[in-house]
Order: structure tokens, then C-alpha cells, then sequence
């Protein structure tokens, strides 16, 4: 199992290192906003992973409900968990980006609000759980949670379409409204980051599970 | 440029001291268990 593990790791490593590479030497520099730009390589990637984990989220939470099965909790507690790590760096990201495009670290955007709320509703989420003083009643109670908190999902993917926003536009997924200027190398260059980033994500998902199934042996 | 690499920082060091944290707790929890057993 550790050699495994160690393996997976050695290859995702590579991945990831290949993907700064991309990044830093061959992605293309902007005209207008330089290497700054880059940033999104990695603030889009991570507000979809973020996404997608939350999905999981919504559907272990209805799983548990339906089930009472602990292993959808388990699953529930580790795709949040590792959700929240994602939308944080999408945050953090995205403020780092703002400074030099914007001139502001935040703003009360619909976008960004939409956002951090959503964030929030996560970390609560998970204290929830932490704070309960029967375990099967925080399962439960979270799993009431996380369905809700998924309401907000969509709400934040689709801000930029619904209110007047200084957020860019969609430049991903179905709905997207268009390719914000991406040259083919530029998209090329989104999309390899999205599998590194969502690649790395689901190693965690499944380390985090395991820890969540070995504590319950000790407890 | 400044600005690209405090997000590169940020985001390998959340993502790998994460997991670092992580696998170090199986690896103290299976410790734990062999103990026990």
C-alpha cells in the first residue's frame, strides 16, 4: 500500500511539475495584463475542482440520508474537506489576481460574495460534523447541510450571467460565454491544468478516506 | 511576475502540506493499531 501510494504520488508530482512548466515557459503572455493573466491557470482549475467536490458532497449527503451507510459520511466529510482547500486557494487566487488588475484585493462583487459565502457554508459544513457530540447525529445533520449548502453552486457559477459583474465572464464549462480572448495554446494550456489540479484532488480524496476509515478503527 | 509565483507558492504548499499532514496521520494511526493489536 505505501509503495503504491508513493507511486501514484512520484506520477502526480510529475504532473504537477509539468504543469507549472506549461505555465511559466510556454503559456503565452497576455498583452494587456502580462504574466499576471497566468494566475488563471490556476484560479479556474481550482474553482471547478472545488465545484465537482462540493458535487460529491450533495450526492454522499443524500446517499448517508437514504443509506446510513458511515462510508458516505466518510466520503461526504473528505470531498468537503478537501472542497474547502480548493475554494480557498480560488479565493485567494482571485485576490491576488484583482490587486494589479483591479487595484483592489476585494470587492463586494456578486461573483466573489457569492463565493465566499459559499465557502463559508463548507467550513460550517465540516465544524458542524466536528463539533457534534454523537457522531451519527453530526453525520446526519451535516448531510442536511451539505445538500443545502449545494443550492449555492450553481448560484456562484452563474453570478456572472445573472448580475452585473466585474468579474470576467464564464470562459468554462457549459454555460460559458466565451473564450475571454484564449488563443488555442492558452486553452490547451486550462484544460492540462484542470487535470493536474482535478488529478491531485482525487489522490487526496483517497488518502483522506482512508485516514477517516482507519481512525474508526481505532475509535 | 511577483504575483504568479505568490499564487504558484500558495497553492503547491496548501496542496502538498496537506497531504503531507494527511499521510502522516495513517501512518500514526496505523502505528496506533499495531500497538493495540
Amino acid at each position: 500500500m505505501k509503495l503504491n501510494s508513493n507511486f501514484y504520488l512520484i506520477i502526480i508530482a510529475a504532473i504537477v511539475i509539468f504543469d507549472v512548466a506549461l505555465i511559466t515557459l510556454f503559456a503565452p503572455t497576455e498583452v494587456i495584463m502580462g504574466h499576471v493573466q497566468k494566475i488563471l491557470y490556476i484560479h479556474v482549475p481550482n474553482a471547478w475542482v472545488g465545484f465537482l467536490f462540493f458535487f460529491f458532497v450533495f450526492i454522499a449527503s443524500i446517499m448517508y440520508l437514504i443509506t446510513k451507510n458511515i462510508r458516505w459520511d466518510y466520503f461526504g466529510q473528505a470531498s468537503g474537506e478537501i472542497g474547502v482547500v480548493t475554494t480557498t486557494i480560488m479565493v485567494i487566487s482571485g485576490a491576488i489576481w484583482a490587486k494589479p488588475v483591479w487595484g483592489v484585493w476585494w470587492t463586494w462583487d456578486p461573483k466573489l460574495t457569492t463565493s465566499l459565502i459559499m465557502l463559508l457554508m463548507y467550513i460550517g459544513y465540516l465544524m458542524l460534523r466536528a463539533y457534534a457530540s454523537n457522531p451519527r447525529q453530526g453525520a446526519t445533520f451535516a448531510s442536511v447541510l451539505g445538500i443545502i449548502s449545494f443550492v449555492n453552486v450553481p448560484i456562484v457559477y452563474m453570478a456572472s450571467v445573472w448580475w452585473r459583474t466585474v468579474h470576467p465572464e464564464l470562459i468554462i464549462g457549459p454555460l460559458k460565454e466565451s473564450d475571454a480572448g484564449l488563443t488555442a495554446s492558452m486553452g490547451f494550456i486550462l484544460i492540462y491544468s484542470t487535470f493536474a489540479i482535478t488529478i491531485l484532488c482525487v489522490f487526496l480524496l483517497v488518502r483522506r478516506f482512508q485516514l477517516r476509515t482507519l481512525e474508526e478503527l481505532i475509535t | 511576475m511577483n504575483y504568479l509565483f505568490a499564487v504558484f507558492a500558495i497553492t503547491w504548499l496548501v496542496y502538498f502540506g496537506y497531504l503531507f499532514v494527511i499521510n502522516r496521520k495513517i501512518e500514526d494511526v496505523k502505528d496506533t493499531l499495531e500497538k493495540t493489536n
